[in-house]
């Protein structure tokens, strides 16, 4: 979690200036493509959906050329039979400044028991963890069981590391928010 | 976006098992919340 798009140099959530709430997804583009990312966002997105204000607005912000050209053709896709121009911001991505340490993984942070876990990590490594973004979705109640097994499937790990994950795994489900 | 491989290192037990594994490329994806 972070901001971008505006000029304020560090901002924070405080002292946002003209900067929008963004998200950040680390992937392995051998096993998710930028396209398909693109398909979950505008699944939620209107592309002609012109911004309300700019603290929260759903916007493509595009690393290169080739993301620029994706996001403008998915897009169009979107729009399917309807006309009319595209208004949801699609604009290069500037400096990301990373939000404070408690918008990082919100869900999870409230746990002490697999908060417990992540103790020798650094923040940072704690905000890059594909372990924290599972668990942290597993209690905001976005990763079901059947879906981390078969994340895990893709991971070489020991009979014991697989069943720690799985214990880890539990036990956050079990804090699952209703 | 193609990042530096700076989060390369050995296999940790520092770290939980697939965090310790560390990816081969990593891209990067950046949206604003609507």
């Amino acid at each position: 979690m972070g901001y971008t798009g505006g000029s304020q140099p560090e901002p924070t959530y405080e002292r946002l200036g003209d900067h929008t709430e963004s998200f950040q997804i680390d992937y392995d583009p051998t096993r998710l493509s930028y396209e398909a990312l693109l398909a979950w966002f505008w699944k939620d997105a209107d592309p002609t959906e012109r911004p309300r204000n700019r603290q929260y607005m759903a916007a493509v912000f595009y690393a290169d050329e080739t993301q620029k050209e994706l996001a403008l053709a998915t897009a169009k896709q979107s729009l399917g039979e309807r006309s009319g121009p595209i208004a949801l911001p699609i604009l290069p991505l500037g400096p990301f400044y990373r939000a404070e340490d408690y918008h990082q993984k919100y869900y999870l942070r409230r746990y002490t028991d697999l908060m417990r876990e992540f103790s020798a990590y650094s923040e940072r490594e704690f905000e890059d963890s594909t372990v924290a973004m599972w668990l942290n979705a597993c209690v905001g109640g976005e990763l079901k069981w059947e879906a981390l097994e078969a994340e895990l499937e893709h991971f070489t790990l020991s009979e014991a590391e697989r069943h720690r994950m799985r214990s880890l795994a539990q036990a956050a489900l079990a804090h699952r928010r209703r | 976006m193609m990042k530096p491989a700076e989060n390369v290192e050995a296999p940790s037990t520092r770290l939980l098992p697939v965090d310790a594994l560390a990816p081969s490329r990593v891209e990067t994806a950046t949206f604003g919340l609507g």
